[in-house]
């Protein structure tokens, strides 16, 4: 057997854990359930409301440049208006009940659509 | 006797590489290299082609507990994920090289090894730190990091026991 020799084995194997890679990473967000019907607004990392998807309405959330307003309607949220200089939040576009997260970096506004948390952590490590 | 002291002896130099290359890869920034190569499962492997599964089932836990005792991180959560990780990937490629080493190659095995090791991390990492299902989102990327690590790591294993088979014919 030459030094770098695979086995009919061993190629079977890395072309299945390959498909298997491929259709994990299309078909895990939908079987993991990771969406909802919350969307939580957060200044920085201090929450400022917590809505409804479903229900219409606007919001205006104050960082440190100013105002950013979001907008959820027809089940979706997005920015809509921000006084960020690069308007990256509003190209983010929206997320609906699949979930999802837009941010404004430089006015420190999160819009987090997921499912409820009993608490505000995600995460403890060390 | 003298068989006996031999064995016991180049296990003991396996074991003091592993420990050196477990810790020398704790020294990689996680920054820049998100996931582990886990070299040290080299000697784990070649361990178990030269002396088999027992000894080398042992050299890997006492390369974990040695390895954590040098990076400090005995006892951590890091500590449990390394010693679950490596155990159940060592049961793994023990199991597929007593049953099915016919079939896998040193390769094959070598990324069967790395594969569990992520898996059961990542469900031990969900039951004591991480309680969100989200974190299963890295499943395809780390199966697909495991086949890269594996692979090298796996051929390397096959050089390292060739080469010890020649220098050290008196082991096997």
């Amino acid at each position: 057997m030459k030094a770098t020799t695979l086995t009919i084995a061993d190629v079977v194997l890395v072309v299945t854990l390959s498909a298997l890679a491929a259709a994990m990473f299309y078909l895990l967000p939908g079987l993991l359930g990771l969406g909802g019907t919350e969307v939580e607004i957060l200044s920085g990392d201090r929450p400022l409301a917590r809505l409804s998807v479903n229900q219409d309405r606007t919001f205006e959330a104050s960082g440190p440049l100013g105002k950013t307003t979001i907008r959820i309607q027809e089940g979706r949220a997005r920015i809509v208006s921000s006084p960020c200089p690069n308007k990256t939040c509003i190209m983010m576009g929206d997320v609906g009940k699949e979930g999802g997260v837009i941010v404004c970096l430089p006015n420190e506004v999160v819009v987090r659509v997921g499912k409820e948390r009993a608490d505000g952590l995600d995460a403890v490590s060390r | 006797m003298t068989e006996r002291i031999g064995k016991l002896t180049r296990l003991a130099l396996l074991l003091a590489l592993a420990v050196v290359i477990h810790t020398a890869e704790s020294l990689l920034p996680v920054t820049v290299v998100w996931f582990r190569f886990g070299f040290a499962n080299i000697v784990g492997l070649a361990t178990l082609y030269l002396f088999g599964f027992k000894d080398a089932f042992l050299l890997t836990l006492g390369r974990i507990l040695l390895g954590s005792l040098v990076t400090g991180l005995f006892g951590s959560p890091a500590f449990l994920l390394s010693l679950a990780g490596g155990v159940a990937s060592m049961l793994a490629m023990g199991l597929v090289h007593r049953y099915c080493s016919r079939i896998f190659s040193e390769i094959g095995i070598s990324i069967i090894g790395a594969v569990v090791h992520n898996l059961t991390q990542l469900a031990l990492a969900y039951l004591i730190i991480i309680r969100n299902e989200a974190i299963f989102l890295i499943i395809p990327l780390m199966i697909l990091a495991a086949a890269a690590t594996g692979f090298i790591n796996g051929l390397a294993a096959r050089f390292f026991v060739a080469h010890f088979r020649r220098v050290s014919p008196a082991a096997l």
